[in-house]
């Protein structure tokens, strides 16, 4: 039986520089010249969980992953109430079913910060993938220069600012339908949108704290690696937290 | 002595495809089977059906996604050896 | 002599400032040995009130006229203060802290062949919450009107209102706070946990060689994901019923105290039971599944075989874990649960017992035959084994709807769920601290003392809940402060129980004190030398391999699965011995 084993991906040659990431961000800096496999360091000798920056990356990965377990349940059991509390009615004076659901209006603003999320989900891949691009990640692993971080920078900016935009846009909705006298007292339908809401920005709020601080591990950091961990689990929790904010929006927008 | 286990494939389909088919059975013949307090049973009568059914659905979302969850962190340790 | 007392002052103070130091380091340090400390001291602390809570409860149930001292005679609502703390105690901060987080922190790392956690820092950071949702929990007993009443499993629309109760005010705000905060606790050790199994295994720990306690944690890791924040969306909409008049759980025209609570609104309590009981049931797996896992391997390794059917074992951790997930209805079957869902869910509920059975008939198969030795943790994992089989026996009973309806506010699912749970759950972890005090401390516990430990803590445990059974099938309801004093054939009724309920009340009073040997115990053995040998149990999993006690050596390397015992049981070949021994 086999006890040690070669990372798959190391066998795995592309001939297109730029095709090394192919999305998945698996790669650590690169195998090709780093004398990863069998030029002397080899990786194989050392114990599974600290053989490089490809198993720290994992790690992070895996552990965003059962954290997105417990965020999705948390939407679950909201989302659960909220068809149940739909349909909840009670039996008045006449012996009639009397549901007090009134469906809210939804702002029409909502479908502007979708699409900024939408956007700002794009730039935060732009960023991710820029961290595993693999001649430019390679001479920032050396220590030439920080071409990837400095891109990566660029676009997690932009993620920010549009983040921001999203967040306030969110606070815009939630001023115009108080101006249309629609509170979080007024209907159980919209306890729901500003519960779903609320809970969602407070999650995104957690994705921007993310983003200034991948930003500033893009800035201090020494090991590229912990650069790379920071962006790409930012990224991945952007994007998630993007398409839980989908399926809000379709529930609120047409699940009422 | 003893030989370490071959890395055999895991039969989780063998396991649980049959569970889950025996509770989708169960469940599809719970109509002729109900069981409980009658006045859960008369307040259910006196219940409209869609809130009825909004439970069930809500019954389903619940315990769908929470199997869903359950099986997906059991694959993702499958995933790696 | 002047000069020499001169000289040791300083010296005595920076020994001194060297000690609060590494203390202090030991306190905040984020290494998974201290965190698993940290675990183990919250539910210390939480273990013991919640007995006394209980021996309170006990002492009022058989004598209601017995006052307390310093305080006067118990009132029906400090009763239901005292059920309410003892359940959220020993639940909460009790039987899922110790066997999941406490012990998973001591042991799950070396018993994987790795030497940390995934996430060291939110592993102390989930700790630290869990301590401060102990706090949180505790000043509830301080503020006005006193802790909540409405039971761990704070039912609306009891719990919805501050007029339905003296300690439904402030109290049940601390109580929402506190177990919100260990929900959050819960989710991101459970987080680490399920990292640190995926990620973090020695080369060769393929997951068929994990020993069955790592399953136990990992599957009890995965249901707390699921589970605990299902507990935060419900306690969130609880705290909107609350104070901002949303009506989630309050269904319209509730009178709470001659006021009407909310005028409009078409919420429902029920509701409530769905999300609380998605959590609570799983809740119990998280409790019990780390003791299973211990069990089968203890009993393994005393019995010096394999576990017998392993692979069956890892599929029925898993099945119960995912059938775990599908059953919490049956916890509302007289709640105004649909009676077809009932049935659905009482079909799933059953079938729990199947994969249980597997792992009681691969207990006894283990152990059938075999000549075991049978120290302290031997003997705790075999009264496992009895006290699972006693309280799940009542299990397919409380499954049924027909049966259920009559059982459920009875003291018949006291002694259910004290047993396979409560007992069961803590003679786990007494096992495990047997097993695991020879690794952690390099020293072992006296036997003589264990065994007494034993045999009287299983006489109290039975002699404790057994009669519950029978006091339930007579009639007598959960919940009620008093037992006495009720006019009519009720009264007659629960009066024919009070001789038991006295002999309940002194068996529990003897299981507390069956508990001081194990303290003696603890204290005598901590404050002796170290003496004990490596591995003095000749055990085979990976934490007893002599390269864990140097930590950060070189890396841990798995050859085989668990329980390697040669057949006359004479030799083992441990999980990391690359070869085996030479045949005999």
């Amino acid at each position: 039986m086999p006890t040690t084993t070669t990372p798959p991906e190391l066998d795995r040659r592309h001939d297109d520089l730029y095709e090394g990431d192919n999305g998945s961000g698996r790669r650590p800096p690169n195998d090709k010249r780093t004398g990863g496999n069998g030029d002397g360091d080899n990786w194989n000798d050392q114990p599974q969980g600290r053989r490089g920056p490809r198993e720290r990356l994992n790690r992070a990965r895996a552990g965003l992953f059962f954290g997105l377990f417990a965020i999705f349940m948390f939407f679950v059991a909201v989302g659960t109430t909220f068809f149940v509390r739909k349909a909840n009615a009670h039996v008045d004076a006449y012996s009639h079913w009397v549901n007090d659901w009134l469906p809210t209006a939804i702002p029409s603003i909502l479908w502007l910060n979708t699409a900024v999320l939408l956007l700002s989900s794009i730039s935060a891949e732009f960023a991710r993938r820029s961290m595993f691009r693999e001649n430019d990640a390679l001479d920032e692993w050396f220590g030439y220069g920080r071409p990837t971080s400095r891109r990566a920078a660029i676009w997690l900016s932009v993620t920010l600012l549009l983040g921001s935009v999203f967040l306030a846009g969110q606070w815009v909705a939630w001023n115009q339908l108080a101006a249309q006298h629609t509170y979080f007292r007024g209907n159980p339908s919209s306890h729901f949108f500003y519960i779903l809401t609320a809970m969602h920005a407070i999650h995104l709020l957690l994705g921007v704290g993310a983003l200034i601080a991948a930003l500033i591990v893009l800035r201090r950091a020494r090991q590229f690696a912990t650069r790379q961990v920071f962006v790409d689990t930012t990224a991945w929790y952007w994007h998630a937290m993007g398409f839980l904010w989908i399926l809000l929006f379709l529930l609120l927008e047409y699940g009422q | 002595m003893i030989a370490a286990p071959q890395q055999r494939k895991w039969p989780v389909a063998r396991i649980t495809v049959p569970v889950f088919l025996g509770l989708i059975l169960a469940a599809a013949g719970t109509p002729v089977l109900a069981q409980g307090c009658a006045q859960c049973l008369d307040a259910t009568q006196a219940t409209p059906p869609q809130v009825q059914s909004a439970y069930r659905h809500g019954i389903y979302l619940l315990g769908g996604a929470g199997a869903a969850f359950f099986i997906a962190g059991v694959l993702l340790l499958r995933r790696n050896p | 002599m002047n000069a020499s007392a001169q000289a040791s002052k300083p010296a005595f103070r920076r020994s001194l400032i060297q000690t609060l130091a590494r203390m202090t380091g030991a306190i905040f340090s984020t290494h998974h040995r201290n965190v698993g400390f940290g675990y183990l001291a919250i539910s210390s602390l939480a273990v013991i009130l919640g007995s006394l809570l209980s021996l309170l409860m006990r002492t009022h149930l058989a004598w209601p006229d017995w006052p307390l001292p310093l305080h006067g005679p118990i009132l029906p609502e400090e009763y239901l203060a005292l059920v309410t703390m003892h359940g959220t105690l020993m639940l909460f901060f009790v039987l899922t802290v110790a066997p999941q987080a406490g012990f998973g922190n001591l042991i799950l790392p070396a018993q994987i062949g790795a030497t940390r956690m995934a996430f060291p820092k939110i592993n102390a950071l989930a700790m630290w919450i869990t301590a401060l949702a102990l706090a949180i929990l505790l000043s509830a007993f301080f503020v006005p009107g006193g802790s909540p009443i409405s039971g761990w499993t704070a039912y609306p629309p009891f719990s919805a209102s501050a007029l339905a109760g003296p300690g439904q005010g402030l109290g049940l705000d601390l109580w929402l706070a506190s177990i919100a905060l260990f929900a959050l606790g819960g989710t991101l050790g459970a987080v680490n946990t399920l990292t640190t199994v995926v990620k973090l295994r020695a080369e060769g720990m393929i997951w068929q060689r994990l020993p069955l306690t790592v399953w136990g944690w990992f599957t009890a890791a995965l249901l707390g994901v699921i589970a605990f924040s299902v507990l935060i969306a419900a306690l969130l909409l609880l705290f909107c019923d609350r104070h901002l008049h949303t009506s989630f759980f309050i269904p319209s025209g509730t009178l709470i105290n001659g006021v009407l609570l909310q005028p409009q609104g078409d919420g429902s309590p029920l509701l409530w039971l769905h999300l609380f009981w998605f959590f609570g049931h799983p809740e119990v797996y998280i409790a019990i599944l780390p003791g299973m896992g211990l069990t089968s391997m203890v009993i393994a390794n005393f019995a010096r075989r394999r576990v017998f059917a392993y692979r069956l074992m890892i599929a029925t951790t898993l099945l119960i874990g995912l059938l775990g997930i599908l059953v919490w209805g049956h916890h509302m079957f007289v709640a105004g649960l649909n009676p077809f869902a009932g049935t659905a869910f009482a079909l799933s509920s059953m079938a729990i017992a199947i994969p249980a059975t597997a792992k009681v008939l691969s207990w006894l198969a283990t152990v059938w035959g075999s000549r075991p030795r049978l120290p302290a943790a031997m003997l705790f994992a075999l009264g496992f084994v009895s006290l699972f089989v006693a309280g799940g026996l009542t299990g397919p009973i409380l499954a049924q709807p027909i049966l259920d309806e009559y059982l459920h506010n009875t003291f018949f699912v006291v002694a259910h769920f004290h047993l396979i749970m409560a007992m069961a759950g803590i003679f786990g972890l007494f096992c495990a601290t047997y097993y695991w005090f020879p690794l952690v401390f390099r020293r072992t516990l006296n036997e003589p003392l264990g065994k007494l430990h034993f045999w009287a803590s299983i006489l109290g445990a039975y002699a404790t809940f057994l009669p519950m059974h029978l006091t339930g099938l007579a009639g007598e309801p959960r919940h009620y402060a008093q037992l006495t004093g009720i006019p009519g054939p009720a009264g007659r009724l629960l009066g024919n129980t009070m001789p038991l309920q006295q002999h309940i009340t002194v068996a529990a009073l003897f299981l507390f004190c069956a508990q001081l040997p194990f303290l003696y115990n603890l204290v005598r053995t901590l404050l002796r030398p170290t003496d004990a040998a490596e591995n003095p149990w000749a055990a085979t999993t990976m934490e007893w391999a002599p390269a864990n006690a140097s930590a950060e050596s070189t890396a841990a390397v798995v050859h085989r699965g668990p329980c390697h015992y040669s057949e006359n049981g004479e030799t083992f070949t441990p999980q990391w011995e690359s070869e085996a021994h030479p045949p005999e």
